[in-house]
């Protein structure tokens, strides 16, 4: 069962956010429920995905550079994010539903030659959707995101992340009090004040309230933090099969990125030793906010490289 | 002055009405949390079948129910709801509720203990801006 507040939003998003926001909205259904998304340009397709608790609103930047640079670009917001349907139970939802929902997704809009960019719960959902499906993807651009088993010392600690979304405290911080909009955005980003101004009024606007906010506190608890945890499988998999892959790749990752460090990026340099980078631009959690110009030169340049490669 | 936990027939609230204030699905995610509950409202696995619910007084003099959720595969308690007891027909003062319920967890984390802190939940409070951390 979902629940979709914000379909109806769509069209009528604020002049305000959609002044920052000037794309065509589209729904597609996959897997029961509805999902919001952006494609604009034409040519060989990219496709953006956001994480947790942003939606396709983080890539706003990013869609008229790629377009104007001769690409589609692909920006859907996950189920339970942005315009996209909402599960209306915790148990509804798991990382293998997750997944294949994007799969679908990229099968119903009928994506070839895909180059994935991916941050957060973008790099786990995209990055299996690629090695699912290798030859309908052209590349793979990570950036500040993960894909092992194994947490980071940030994900591990009882100070914040495990007592934000522990037992009772979960619910009441991050769906009656929406502490990672109001207050975890912000402080996960370098340029604060133009994220205030600009950018929040959109995040706020699609988690109006309590049921809306569900899963920002469902996706934390699905971080692996032990052997026999729910997403453990999924995600060992998703790095035996990664480490296979061949698809030309490319890391970025934020200076000031303290969720998934340094270490995180020179672990994606190990599992894909081929990588471009990393290349490191000014950005903490969500450097998509503060870096898009310097992001997209890179994933232009790797991409031009790549298609004079296939045209020599 | 602490949560305390009241019977039913100690609920001072005239004709309450139940109003939601939060649903936790998964109350075995880290598995202190059920057992502090458990002890806390003194449940057994009979309570799954019809028992009633629990019921607290935050130090504010608001009440509040706990009902107590059953999910195959898990074991008992799966999770909990808490409802604000509103008597009559007046409205819920939305924050100070949630004033309350920052209290319970603060009574919750204390009897969970081990590396679950007081001082760790107050600490994310005060990063996120909880008003009465």
């Amino acid at each position: 069962m979902t629940t979709n507040p914000a379909n109806e939003t769509a069209s009528v998003l604020p002049p305000e956010i959609r002044r920052h926001f000037p794309f065509r909205s589209r729904f597609v259904e996959v897997n029961g429920s509805r999902m919001h998304y952006v494609d604009e340009g034409e040519g060989d397709p990219i496709l953006l995905l956001h994480g947790n608790p942003t939606w396709s609103f983080l890539y706003r930047k990013f869609i008229p550079r790629l377009t104007a640079a001769g690409y589609r670009v692909v920006a859907p917001d996950h189920i339970g994010f942005g315009l996209s349907d909402r599960p209306a139970r915790e148990h509804d939802f798991s990382l293998e539903n997750h997944i294949a929902n994007l799969a679908e997704f990229i099968r119903r809009i009928g994506l070839e030659r895909l180059t994935v960019v991916c941050q957060d719960w973008g790099g786990p959902t995209g990055l299996a959707c690629a090695v699912l499906d290798p030859a309908a993807f052209k590349a793979i651009v990570v950036m500040n995101t993960w894909a092992w088993p194994e947490p980071t010392k940030f994900h591990s600690s009882v100070f914040p992340w495990r007592m934000m979304h522990a037992p009772v405290v979960g619910p009441y911080l991050f769906q009656r009090r929406n502490i990672l909009v109001e207050r975890g955005l912000y402080l996960s980003v370098v340029h604060r004040e133009r994220f205030l101004e600009e950018a929040l009024p959109a995040y706020r606007y699609v988690m109006p309230d309590y049921d809306s906010r569900l899963l920002t506190r469902a996706f934390p608890r699905l971080i692996p933090l032990k052997a026999d945890d729910r997403s453990t499988a999924t995600m060992k998999w998703l790095e035996q099969s990664l480490v296979k892959s061949r698809l030309p790749a490319l890391i970025v990752w934020g200076k000031e990125e303290i969720v998934f460090p340094a270490d995180c990026a020179d672990r994606f340099k190990k599992l894909l030793p081929h990588a471009k980078g990393p290349f490191w631009v000014t950005g903490s959690h969500f450097l998509q906010e503060d870096s898009p110009q310097e992001i997209c030169g890179h994933i232009l340049d790797f991409l031009g490289e790549i298609d004079s490669g296939s045209r020599a | 002055m602490s949560i305390r936990i009241i019977q039913p027939a100690e609920v001072r609230a005239a004709n309450p009405r139940t109003v939601f204030r939060l649903v936790e699905e998964r109350l075995g995610h880290y598995a202190g949390f059920r057992e502090a509950v458990i002890e806390a409202f003194g449940l057994t696995p009979a309570h799954a079948d019809g028992g009633e619910p629990g019921y607290f007084r935050a130090p504010s003099g608001r009440e509040y129910q706990v009902v107590f959720l059953s999910r195959s595969g898990h074991r008992f308690p799966s999770g909990l709801e808490i409802h604000a007891l509103v008597p009559g027909f007046d409205p819920i003062d939305a924050d100070a509720a949630d004033e309350d319920v920052w209290r319970f967890l603060e009574w919750l984390v204390q009897r969970v203990g081990g590396e679950w802190t007081l001082d760790a939940l107050k600490s994310t409070g005060k990063v996120y801006r909880i008003p009465w951390a």
